[in-house]
């Protein structure tokens, strides 16, 4: 686990200016908008170049010799989560303190209240590693990134047509709105733990199902 | 241990090997209890299979050459070098007597076969 | 150290039934042409495909089940996949020693100086032999008991491939208990580095035998029409027709030597018997 770790450590850091780059954008960000935008942005960002690596294990043929190492699929699977995980979280982290450090700049006092959207985008991010993990395995980064475009569309799609003909729109539009934050961050979370939950063994499944 | 073997020789190489180190020992290049090198760096060097090398220390154990002593190694016997050569001259005397065999089975004469000693010794 | 009793695995057209075995502290080679089924073989032995039918067991177990701690135990250089190119020496070293418990940091680090490969530069500048000798030294660098090594020396000019070799001699000739499977499409790197040599063809195994054996016994007949017609062809494995007569494969040169005096007998390689048991009838 260590070692798979460190290997998509290394390869996240080959890529130091990308996430640089980011960093900068995230700053910029930071100064020219008021709202937490910049720790949403940074957040996914982060989260999708970890979730990233998995193509880098995929290019040049990659997954044989990879799986020689004294690791297990299981193992594999696990660090991958986790190595998705702790760089959402590294993310979500680093944009707080840009936040922060911005509004000091800017000479803004920092609002207690925005620390409840703040907070939101943790299960977001791993909501997000628990739709695109099991996609990178099973479809491999090119292909999934078509998945992903047309599982999104369908989404929208679906809940485009669920609005336009459900009768009694109104009534969801009421729930939603008329629930206090915390009920809302706790669906949130309750959502996102179930999404992860359904996630790992459909990704532990891929794995194990796959030869090289 | 110096041993040059000819990969295109007929003679197999586990008996160039076997002969050569035999050689060795009986010219005394090759002391006794001298520890020979293990089966897969010999084999390493003369770019040979092990199995090879272990053919050919197996022989020479069995005539008495060499002693294996189990995770040690393989040793030079204390073999008797006078009974050895004997043994070598023996080896020959086979060797001609079987040709002879072939000399008198085409009905070559005495004489015959004389001449061609001398002849192939000039040679 | 490992079995594999009646492999069965079918790609398309493509199927594959081998049965060998690799005793303890044996050098087991097998060679074949491009497409026989060599991967194939590997790659079960490995764990990476699972078999449609038939056992591969690596120390005693599945080898699709095989635990980390099981993998520790080997080294796996395969022809086609490595650490990714876009990672540095220095990061592969740091990987492995994460990885494996018996990872030598310095030994590694100065073997791939003394054999040019520089610690700071991605894989992909590396050349085909830098990338071969790299494959090779990571899986010499954790002190393993079984080396799997898929076509270490593809590609590669005779230079470097003998170096390849003797990176490997200098590992085993310190390791008397190391078990080696090794394939190659060139026989003659195999000849003087394996116990016994294994001949697949369209993934059958056409011959099984001692390497000293085929170099002592096994020779090529090169009989005119003539010899052809009236030679004991008991001994002869097979046979090719060619412009002067027909050159035939034996495994009792010796036989023929005393009873043909006449006949041109060559020593046989393994290339000889591939060129011969796969193309002659």
């Amino acid at each position: 686990m260590r070692g798979l770790i460190e290997k998509d450590l290394c390869l996240l850091l080959q890529r130091s200016r990308v996430l640089f780059v980011m960093i900068a954008i995230g700053v910029l960000l930071g100064f020219s908008t008021d709202g937490s935008f910049v720790i949403g942005y940074l957040t996914m960002i982060c989260a999708i170049l970890t979730v990233g690596t998995i193509s880098y294990d995929e290019f040049d043929n990659g997954y044989p010799f990879l799986m020689t190492l004294p690791i297990t699929k299981k193992t594999y699977v696990v660090g991958k989560y986790l190595f998705c995980m702790l760089g959402g979280l590294t993310g979500w982290l680093i944009s707080i303190i840009i936040y922060i450090g911005c509004m000091l700049i800017k000479g803004n006092p920092v609002s207690v209240s925005v620390f409840a959207d703040v907070f939101a985008f943790i299960p977001i991010m791993m909501l997000i590693i628990a739709v695109m993990l099991p996609m990178q395995l099973k479809f491999g980064a090119e292909k999934s990134r078509i998945v992903l475009a047309v599982a999104v569309g369908g989404i929208w799609v679906v809940w485009y047509l669920l609005m336009r003909f459900l009768p009694d729109n109104a009534s969801i539009s009421a729930i939603i709105s008329g629930a206090d934050d915390l009920t809302v961050m706790m669906l949130i979370v309750l959502i996102c733990i179930g999404a992860l939950a359904v996630s790992y063994p459909i990704s532990l499944r891929i794995m194990e199902k796959k030869e090289y | 241990m110096n041993i040059i073997l000819n990969n295109a020789s007929m003679i197999p190489i586990y008996e160039q090997l076997v002969d050569q180190i035999k050689n060795q020992i009986i010219k005394g290049k090759l002391q006794e209890t001298e520890l020979l090198p293990s089966v897969r760096t010999l084999s390493a060097t003369l770019k040979i299979s092990s199995l090879t090398v272990k053919k050919a220390y197996d022989k020479l154990e069995e005539d008495g050459f060499v002693v294996t002593i189990h995770g040690k190694g393989t040793y030079v016997a204390a073999t008797d070098r006078a009974l050895a050569v004997e043994a070598r001259r023996k080896a020959v005397e086979d060797d001609f007597a079987k040709a002879l065999e072939k000399a008198r089975a085409v009905g070559m004469s005495v004489e015959e076969i004389r001449q061609m000693i001398d002849i192939l010794l000039e040679e | 150290m490992v079995s594999v009793r009646n492999l069965n695995k079918k790609y398309g057209d493509f199927s594959l039934n081998v049965t060998l075995e690799i005793p303890d502290g044996q050098i087991t080679g097998l060679v074949g042409k491009n497409g026989a089924g060599k991967s194939t073989v590997i790659k079960s032995v490995l764990g990476l495909v699972r078999p449609d039918s038939g056992s591969v067991t690596v120390f005693g177990k599945d080898a699709f089940e095989l635990s980390a701690e099981d993998k520790q135990k080997i080294g796996a250089a395969l022809s086609d996949s490595g650490f990714s190119n876009y990672l540095t020496l220095g990061d592969c070293a740091k990987i492995l020693s994460k990885m494996y418990d018996n990872f030598d940091k310095k030994l590694f680090m100065e073997s791939c100086k003394k054999y040019g490969l520089p610690e700071g530069k991605q894989i992909k500048n590396y050349s085909t032999g830098m990338k071969a000798k790299l494959r090779v030294l990571v899986a010499l660098s954790h002190d393993a008991k079984l080396l799997i090594m898929d076509e270490p020396t593809a590609g590669m000019d005779v230079e470097a491939r003998n170096e390849i070799l003797d990176i490997i001699r200098g590992y085993l000739a310190e390791r008397e208990d190391c078990s080696v499977l090794i394939t190659s499409h060139i026989a003659d790197d195999l000849e003087g580095l394996c116990d016994d040599i294994y001949l697949i063809h369209q993934g059958k195994i056409m011959l099984h035998e001692d390497t000293d054996v085929i170099l002592s016994d096994y020779g090529v007949l090169k009989a005119d029409e003539q010899t052809f017609m009236t030679l004991d062809r008991q001994a002869v494995l097979c046979y090719k027709k060619e412009p002067y007569g027909y050159c035939c494969l034996t495994d009792q040169k010796k036989f023929y030597i005393e009873n043909y005096p006449g006949m041109v007998i060559e020593n046989c390689g393994i290339d000889d018997i591939i060129l011969l048991m796969t193309g002659g009838k």
